[in-house]
């Protein structure tokens, strides 16, 4: 041991160049894997209480979108049917549907609305951005935190007769907050 | 495009950057668990055990929270220690191949290796309080107040155990160097 090490200041400087052994990282993807693994086992077992755990239809914000998406749809298949009432419109409608704003004239010759048979098919949410606010609010003992997802829902819904789908895309936010369970 | 029942889009994300994380902190984390635990075994063990409650628990938590991972390595150190199935295997364990099983603290290093051999022994015969404080600080990088947090102590006896702590190692250290 150096002399210098008297030094109080000197001696933890020392101490702290001597590295802690580090561990290799085919133990630490292990050990998240481990951690995963029974975290799936838990959720099998018990209901999770967290929203965005629970899948995009068991999750509250997601449901009320698809919701919201639903009514929207049926709104633009009744405009697109009692325009298509009129005589002007012989024109067909092409095989596929893109639709930006729903409220744009593609479906003016939408003749499926007649039998409106659209069915969610897929549902694809993709993290943007997600912030982790830290500890932001005690009650009782229990620390809460509070984190913000962003994501696009890009939505696929279609009619399976005639091959006609529609998508669109919905950016929201989640900002939940989850009570930290400390020990 | 993904069905509707495989959107879950935080769990890898979330995993990758726990594993760059761990990364960076699992040897400080496996310092402190080897001062709270009889092996090095053990303290692995309480590591991997830590990192799963604090996956399962804050589900949210897009890095694992240090203070609550020191916290979970020493309640899971308790629980271990308590376990008396797990103890006659160790004592057994330990009666084979004892040396085997008390691996260095630190990085090998071929310059560095009597320093690391002397400083090892003298931390172990510090108290189990000292020895958790001063990895923590030392090594672990935390301040005072993170470490009373963790530990669930006060600043002040974080302070006095450290300040003693040390100066009892560096007296062990003089000693043996002398």
């Amino acid at each position: 041991m150096k002399e210098n090490w008297l030094e109080e200041s000197e001696f933890e400087e020392g101490l702290r160049k001597l590295r802690p052994r580090a561990v290799p990282p085919s133990v630490v993807d292990h050990w998240v894997k481990a951690a995963r693994d029974a975290a799936m086992r838990d959720r099998n077992d018990v209901p999770v209480s967290e929203g965005h755990d629970r899948g995009v239809f068991g999750n509250k914000t997601c449901r009320r979108s698809v919701w919201l998406a639903a009514a929207l749809i049926l709104l633009v298949g009744l405009v697109g049917t009692l325009m298509v009432q009129g005589p002007d419109e012989p024109g067909g409608l092409s095989e596929v549907v893109s639709i930006s704003d729903p409220l744009i004239s593609p479906l003016r010759g939408l003749k499926a609305a007649e039998g409106f048979a659209f069915r969610p098919e897929a549902l694809e949410s993709q993290l943007i951005h997600a912030s982790d606010d830290g500890i932001v609010a005690i009650v009782g003992d229990v620390p809460f935190r509070r984190v913000r997802y962003q994501l696009v829902d890009a939505y696929r819904w279609s009619s399976a007769p005639d091959g006609v789908f529609l998508e669109y895309q919905i950016p929201r936010e989640e900002v939940l907050l989850l009570p930290v369970v400390t020990y | 495009m993904k069905t509707v029942e495989n959107c879950k889009p935080s769990d890898d994300l979330r995993a990758e950057i726990w594993k760059r994380w761990l990364k960076e902190h699992s040897a400080k984390l496996l310092l402190f668990a080897r001062q709270v635990t009889r092996s090095a075994a053990d303290a692995e063990d309480v590591v991997q055990n830590a990192i799963a409650r604090q996956w399962g628990r804050d589900a949210a938590a897009m890095e694992p929270p240090m203070g609550l991972m020191i916290c979970s390595i020493r309640r899971a150190a308790i629980d271990l220690g308590r376990s008396e199935t797990r103890r006659q295997i160790r004592e057994q364990h330990y009666s084979d191949s004892m040396l085997q099983e008390m691996g260095s603290f630190f990085e090998p290093d071929f310059e560095k290796a009597d320093q690391q051999q002397l400083v090892q022994q003298a931390m172990e015969e510090l108290s189990q309080p000292q020895r958790e404080v001063i990895v923590l600080k030392v090594w672990g990088g935390l301040t005072y107040a993170e470490i009373a947090s963790a530990l669930e102590l006060s600043i002040n006896t974080v302070g006095s155990r450290y300040r003693y702590g040390l100066a009892a190692l560096k007296k062990k250290l003089g000693v043996v160097v002398s």
